[in-house]
This record gives C-alpha cells, structure tokens and sequence, in this order.
C-alpha cells in the first residue's frame, strides 16, 4: 500500500477517534441530564 | 415551521453539505488531480497537510483572542470558547505534525529536520499541549482559566513566526510551489471542505461545554432543594 494511502487512513482514523469521543462526551452529558430529571421528579411520586 | 424545527433542519444540511464536500475534496485529492512528477503519488498528502496547517494556526488564533476576552472580562464562557478551540486545534496541529513528517521524508529524506517552518510548528503543538494539560490538572475553574490564558496569549507571539518562518529565515520548506489549475482547485476544495467540517466540530465541543456547566448549576441547586438522591442513583 502506498504511503500517502496510509496517511489518509491514519489521518481520517484520528479524526473518527476524537468525533467517536464527542459522541460519547454526549453520552454522559445526556446520562446526567435524564439523572437530574429523576432526582428532581422524586419528592412528587 | 417552528424556530427549533428550522435549527434542526439547517443542521441537517449543513451536515450533508461539508459530508458532499469532503467527499468531493477526497475524490479530487486521490484521483483527479494530476500525479507530480518528482514526489508521485506521496506529493498528494499536500492536500490534508495544508488544510490542517491552516486549522492550527486559525484554531490558536481563537484560542488566543477568546483567552485575552476571559483575562478582560474574567467571564467563564470565554474560556469554554477556548477550550472548545484548545481542543480541534489540538487534533489539527498534531495531523500538521505527522502528515507533514510523511511528506518530509518524500521530499527530504528525513522524518524531521530542525527547519524553521518545522520548529515554530512544534512550539505551537507544545503550546497547545500544556494548555490541554493545564486546563485537565488545575481543579479549580478560575485560576486554571487564567493559568491557560495567560500561557495562550503568550503563544500569540508564535503565530506570526509559524506563518512567516519560510520568508524571514532561511530554511528548506516550500513558500507556495508552483501548481497546475486544477490541483489549485483541489487545494481550495480540501481547505473549504475541512474548514466547515473542523468548525463543526468546535461548535459540537462548544455545545457541549455550555450544557455541562448549565448541568453542573442545576445539579448543585438540586442537591440544595432535594438533599435526597433517587435510590436508583444511590445505588439501592
């Protein structure tokens, strides 16, 4: 494989690293999100 | 239409926009710009190299103006601004690093030279990195915020030498070699196509950074409210 195939590769696999790593950072924030709503709902059931 | 339906879908074709566009820079960049005779096929790297160069130095410059507006106003959503910066700019001046190195020992024969060009390029992802850092080891909030600003509007004075590194000393980098037309055209492509897309990204982290301090206010004032957590949360 050519070099300049490899580095396309690697590069765009570095970006999907970091966009995979924003997915997850929403993840989380969603995961408190729905954690807050719970805690906030508690005293009324 | 409502307003939140109109985001959603200008969102959307944004979205699709830069995807057709980088998807367009790519095609152009492998298979219809014309192969250059001395470097071959490696000399097709120039395409991302270029386009992430102009990220990092762009990145640094909002990283830069977005800390000097936190050390005026000392207003924390400047320095999500920043972080938000710190952090694509960050990925983009580390691929600067390694397409250009790939390119290097193509043309040069060597992965790294002490070049000019190279140097001020490495001092600026160094500059990048201890703010990354620092922001990640000082817990709290403002005097990390002052200790990044204050070393990013210090690493302003490096932007100036990255960019004119090739004309004010002498070194081996290229200035703006000589270009057919359409490679012309697949350069401007690639640097447009990974510009929207990069900024996307800043907005997503930016986006993100917001609703993390939001959360963090109104969880405080939930443990203010209601002391008690859920038994699901408390682990019962």
């Amino acid at each position: 494989m050519s070099l300049f195939v490899i580095t396309y590769v690697v590069f765009w696999l570095a970006v999907a690293l970091y966009v995979i790593r924003l997915g997850s950072q929403q993840r989380r924030l969603q995961d408190r999100l729905l954690a807050l709503q719970s805690q906030l709902q508690m005293p009324e059931r | 239409m409502q307003r939140s339906d109109l985001k959603i879908v200008s969102a959307r074709w944004l979205t699709w926009l830069v995807t057709g566009l980088l998807v367009a820079a790519l095609g152009m960049a492998m298979r219809v710009a014309p192969m250059e005779q001395s470097m071959g096929q490696v000399q097709r790297i120039l395409y991302i190299h270029v386009s992430v160069a102009w990220l990092g130095l762009m990145g640094f410059a909002v990283m830069g103006v977005c800390a000097m507006l936190y050390l005026l106003h000392r207003n924390m959503a400047w320095n999500r601004w920043s972080q938000a910066a710190n952090e694509v700019g960050w990925l983009c001046s580390s691929l600067t690093l390694f397409t250009g190195s790939i390119w290097a020992h193509a043309a040069w024969g060597t992965w790294w030279t002490w070049d000019p060009r190279l140097t001020t390029s490495l001092l600026l992802w160094a500059l990048y990195s201890s703010c990354l850092i620092l922001r990640g080891s000082i817990q709290e909030s403002h005097r990390s915020a002052r200790i990044t600003s204050s070393l990013a509007l210090l690493g302003l004075i490096d932007l100036p030498l990255v960019i004119m590194a090739t004309r004010w000393f002498r070194g081996i980098h290229p200035t703006s070699p000589e270009m057919e037309p359409v490679m012309h055209f697949t350069l401007l492509l690639n640097v447009i196509g990974f510009t929207l897309f990069f900024s996307l990204l800043f907005l997503r982290r930016l986006r993100q950074l917001q609703t993390d301090n939001l959360l963090r206010k109104l969880e405080l004032e939930a443990l203010v409210n209601h002391p008690y957590p859920p038994l699901s949360a408390a682990g019962g």
